[in-house]
């Protein structure tokens, strides 16, 4: 499968500020500064958060090159155990032919393919090394490093890809101490891309469970959404009979004609809102965080929840503090959290058959920097026999329950820095709360929008 | 025929509302229009309402605790329902507990119009058959204790010699009551006061 290189090609190292103050101009030459070199680089890759790896990775490839004194370096990662070589990372000089966008293991080289899956060194000092394939020899003609060496990257007993070092114009030899020093680079290269795939592994598993729990909301609101959308539609419907019949009157009432049209325009709006609301919530993945004012978040929940707490015979309440600071975060994310903790709320009062069916939704500041969100109902209170793993998986006390929504709603609150914990109320009922930090940046009005 | 008709529309969503209202007063209807239910049934006028038209899904008193109470309070009003959502066992309870129609939204123009004019019909009937027994209960009030004995006996097909044996006084008599009976029930016949009985639902004392 090809993939498209990273747009941070090539020449895009030489263009950046330099990191340190390390002399790069003037290699170093003594393999104690090499050593030094790859303490650094294990430390600073080690160090690199796993979204800014890929960055780290080109910028080390270019210290790398400068201070071996070859001209150009290749990371090439294999997304699965079965797949080809990918061309992903490089760095090579200003002066070095360009490489192709798009590089293939065995459209390179099947030979150099095999080679690096059976876990062996590619080493070649001069073109004259390499067999007699068409591939290679046309590669090396086209692109190619005049001396190179391949290396396979292993982890954990699989090659998850291989690493190039190239000399262009001219023989180099690669002597076993050289080498040696590669597959270091290798190694430590091979352990960042690895850690990289299990965060993004662990982040794709989890955006796809919070997505997963995000449609089972959707689901259960489906009906009142539905109805939500029948309110505009039949308003629609109504006025545009009316105008039909007041234009074809003996005097037509061109005024009240007119006041229906105006309602017709804004229920077309209104209907168009509600769809864009429902469609965010399904939207893949998560959307960018962002400075977001709470009360507005609030607004929009319970634009989504109206129909859904008439039709449960709910009184559902919402409280925003006044000049609340705003939060940093994923707006779908936190109104999920929301949604979530008001079902359940719903679900609780119907579990109970309350005589009092009111949910509160109460958002305050407190000590300066937290956020604080507080939904409180009137239902059955939380089960003792689960009070002390609400937020594990499969724990549920409803007849259909799956057990993950208060798991996600914590997984998302602790990925803003918050915290969530919930108790039975002394009157009856439960409250669930769960605080943000608050942004220390001033609110765009727009933000809660975008 | 819709000038004269009256139609209360009780609907939350305020957009909605007017264009309900304004759908009806189209069509010639006189329109007037509630956000709650609470605020129907305290209103002034609404005994003067034909019909009803009432969004199901009410905040606090919903369209069936609004049936239930116009049923004890103007039981002559009909109702229309309307619903946003497809819910098929209120739309039972709704219409076994009398309502004229329940309809889904968005509603076809005709079809609400239809039920509109159907239930303003209704209630018309129902408000005469009312007034005409409010009528018949202060005719009957007008007359004497015996009257009214005879009256009951005579309407459930007793003969004058019967009602005399059984009230012990002579048939000459009871003709006399039966003519102050007549005159004071404003019947033309017997059939007329027996179908008088039957709407001030009096049963035969002896059954």
């Amino acid at each position: 499968m090809p993939a498209r290189l990273p747009r941070t090609s090539i020449n895009k190292g030489l263009g950046q500020p330099r990191r340190k103050k390390r002399p790069v101009t003037a290699p170093p030459t003594g393999s104690k500064r090499f050593e030094a070199l790859l303490d650094e680089m294990s430390t600073a890759m080690a160090r690199a958060p796993a979204h800014e790896i890929d960055g780290a990775i080109e910028r080390w490839l270019r210290e790398i090159v400068l201070a071996l004194d070859i001209d150009r370096s290749t990371v090439w990662e294999r997304a699965s155990a079965d797949a080809d070589f990918v061309g992903t990372h490089w760095w090579g000089r200003s002066d070095v032919p360009e490489m192709p966008r798009i590089l293939v293991g065995t459209k390179v080289s099947p030979w150099a393919t095999a080679k690096m899956l059976a876990g062996e060194p590619l080493i070649y000092s001069n073109p004259d090394e390499l067999p007699k394939e068409i591939e290679i020899r046309r590669f090396v003609k086209a692109h190619g490093p005049t001396a190179n060496v391949t290396l396979p990257l292993e982890v954990g007993g699989s090659i998850v890809g291989a690493m190039s070092f190239g000399k262009f114009r001219g023989p180099r030899d690669w002597p076993p101490k050289v080498v040696r020093r590669l597959r270091v680079v290798g190694q430590i290269i091979a352990s960042a891309l690895d850690r990289k795939r299990t965060v993004l592994q662990a982040l794709k598993l989890q955006e796809e469970v919070t997505l997963a729990a995000r449609r089972s909301t959707m689901g259960e609101l489906a009906a009142s959404i539905a109805h939500e959308l029948n309110q505009p539609l039949g308003a629609i419907l109504s006025n545009a009979n009316a105008i039909r019949r007041m234009l074809s009157g003996d005097k037509p009432e061109l005024r009240e004609t007119a006041a229906a049209l105006n309602d017709i325009v804004e229920d077309t709006k209104r209907a168009g809102d509600i769809i864009r609301r429902v469609r965010a919530l399904f939207k893949d993945g998560n959307s960018p965080k962002g400075v977001l004012e709470v009360g507005a978040l609030l607004t929009e929940v319970e634009a989504l929840l109206r129909s859904e707490a008439v039709l449960r015979k709910v009184s559902l309440r919402i409280e925003a503090a006044l000049s609340l600071p705003p939060v940093m975060g994923d707006r779908i994310q936190l109104q999920q959290c929301i949604l979530n903790l008001v079902l359940n709320a719903f679900d609780s009062i119907a579990a109970a058959d309350a005589r009092r069916r009111e949910v509160l939704v109460r958002v305050v500041q407190e000590e300066a920097q937290w956020v604080t969100v507080s939904v409180r109902d009137t239902g059955r209170g939380i089960d003792p026999s689960v009070l002390g793993r609400l937020f594990e998986p499969f724990v549920t006390t409803k007849p259909h329950g799956m057990g993950m929504g208060l798991l996600v709603t914590r997984s998302i609150v602790q990925g803003h820095g918050g915290k969530i914990s919930g108790q039975s109320n002394a009157d009856g009922g439960a409250t669930f709360t769960f605080t943000l930090p608050a942004s220390r940046e001033r609110q765009r009005r727009d933000t809660a929008e975008s | 025929v819709n000038q004269d008709t009256k139609v209360a529309v009780v609907e939350d969503d305020e957009s909605t509302r007017r264009a309900l209202l304004r759908q009806l007063r189209s069509a010639g209807f006189q329109v007037v229009g509630f956000g709650s239910a609470a605020d129907f049934v305290h209103a002034p006028e609404h005994t003067l309402v034909d019909c009803v038209v009432v969004d199901v899904h009410l905040p606090m008193m919903d369209g069936l605790q609004l049936q239930a109470e116009i049923k004890r309070v103007v039981p002559h009003v009909s109702i229309v329902f309307i619903t946003g959502h497809g819910d098929l066992s209120v739309g039972v309870v709704a219409m076994k507990q009398g309502a004229v129609d329940f309809l889904e939204k968005p509603v076809d123009d005709e079809v609400l119009l239809e039920s509109v004019r159907r239930g303003a019909e209704l209630s018309r009937t129902r408000r005469a058959a009312q007034a005409k027994r409010v009528d018949l209960e202060r005719r009957y009030r007008l007359m004497t204790r015996r009257e009214r004995e005879v009256f009951d006996l005579i309407t459930s097909g007793r003969l004058n010699k019967q009602v005399g044996a059984e009230l012990g006084i002579t048939e000459r008599t009871i003709k006399t009551h039966r003519g102050h009976v007549m005159e004071k029930m404003c019947a033309g016949s017997l059939a007329e006061l027996v179908q008088m009985a039957a709407i001030l639902g009096i049963r035969s004392l002896s059954s």
